[in-house]
């Protein structure tokens, strides 16, 4: 498979792992140096805000409080884009656009919640591509009661 | 605001805004602020916080024209797993510490332990609101107290944060149980625990100014027992 198409599906497949809340899927899709951030800026206070920074091992218990919290279990179903691939040497940085769509339990009926764009750094030097940090550059600012599961 | 006066000496600096708009009437969102015993919904705070010494003993105090304050108690923060014991403090606020000014009808200071959250509630009719969070820390933060802080204030607020899902979560689901047409729409604020923390002293004050100024009982606010 192209390098390129390679990094592609990792992005896609960190989607569909989301998507079907198979966090360990997820996770295994990350190097262990893996860095999670969701930013987004504030015109109100003309400020760059950091809406969570976890490494790998603050994914990994993210997740697994997961059952101890009470969540909106409305799934959510994220519709990525790959933008542009640059590799340089053992990395790529790769630019995606995301929409996340959420879907009531109670009618069915399907919101857009969401839209970002994904700032991703891949690791090449393995034999998989490997995700090395995910910035999630959130442009939706009002998210009605929020998620506790990330994009 | 007598009661935060002695943390509120430094200059702040707010690090974080957000909006969320809700179907829910703005006097849920205040209860949320004003009572306790919805703790049981948030893991956080009962592992941190219920079941840890002097919980219970925490003590409502009410103020003239509806305003209220819930006294402080130690935060165990360490015992959420992937939490830890907060590496930055407040001024003058004792290790752990939080306390919380609602202010009648639809402010809440809550300073807790690392980072003031203020909350302002914005009716929007019935059973719409918007709420405007902002998240402070100190003027004088170096990034790393403030990345500290941040972090503090993103593990359980913010709009990924564990807790304020949970409590806008309710509220929603509070919005649709009492929308027009459903079978109950009251709300009973009938636990009386010497003003301590499950006591609701607070929405009772609340709604005792509430009624002075509408002119109208809250428990009847259409005059239909007249």
């Amino acid at each position: 498979m192209e390098q390129r198409q390679q990094i592609e599906e990792l992005v896609y497949r960190s989607c569909l792992a989301l998507d079907d809340r198979d966090f360990k899927g997820f996770l295994d899709l990350c190097d262990a140096g893996f860095r999670y951030k969701v930013t987004a800026y504030s015109p109100e206070i003309r400020k760059e805000l950091v809406w969570l920074d976890h490494d790998k091992k603050g994914m990994e218990t993210l997740f697994t409080n997961l059952p101890r919290h009470n969540s909106d279990h409305a799934p959510l179903t994220r519709h990525a884009t790959v933008y542009t691939v640059k590799v340089d040497g053992a990395q790529a940085e790769v630019v995606s656009a995301l929409q996340v769509f959420r879907t009531a339990l109670d009618g069915g009926a399907t919101e857009l919640f969401a839209v970002a764009r994904l700032v991703d750094t891949v690791k090449l030097d393995g034999d998989a591509p490997k995700l090395a940090g995910r910035l999630v550059k959130i442009g939706t600012r009002q998210l009605g009661f929020g998620s506790h599961i990330p994009f | 605001m007598d009661v935060l006066e002695p943390y509120m000496q430094e200059p702040m600096e707010v690090f974080h805004f957000n909006r969320a708009i809700v179907d829910t009437n703005y006097k849920l969102w205040h209860d949320t602020n004003s009572e306790f015993y919805h703790d049981f919904v948030h893991y956080f705070n009962r592992i941190t916080g219920m079941m840890q010494p002097g919980y219970f003993e925490r003590k409502y105090t009410a103020f003239p024209n509806g305003h209220a304050s819930v006294g402080s108690m130690s935060i165990q923060y360490d015992k959420y797993a992937g939490s830890k014991e907060r590496a930055v403090g407040w001024p003058g606020l004792t290790p752990g510490g939080w306390y919380m000014v609602d202010l009648f009808p639809g402010m809440t200071y809550n300073l807790r332990t690392s980072v003031l959250r203020i909350d302002t509630a914005i009716p929007l009719g019935p059973n719409k609101v918007a709420i405007e969070f902002r998240g402070l820390g100190l003027k004088s933060d170096t990034p790393e107290q403030r990345a500290e802080r941040v972090f503090d204030h993103n593990t359980i607020w913010g709009p990924f944060g564990r807790n304020l899902h949970e409590d806008l979560l309710a509220v929603h689901g509070q919005g649709r149980a009492m929308r027009e047409g459903t079978d109950s729409r009251w709300v009973i604020h009938g636990r009386e625990e010497n003003s301590t923390i499950h006591d609701e002293v607070g929405m009772r004050h609340f709604y005792a100014e509430w009624s002075k100024r509408m002119g109208r009982a809250s428990y009847d606010p259409l005059g239909a027992a007249a």
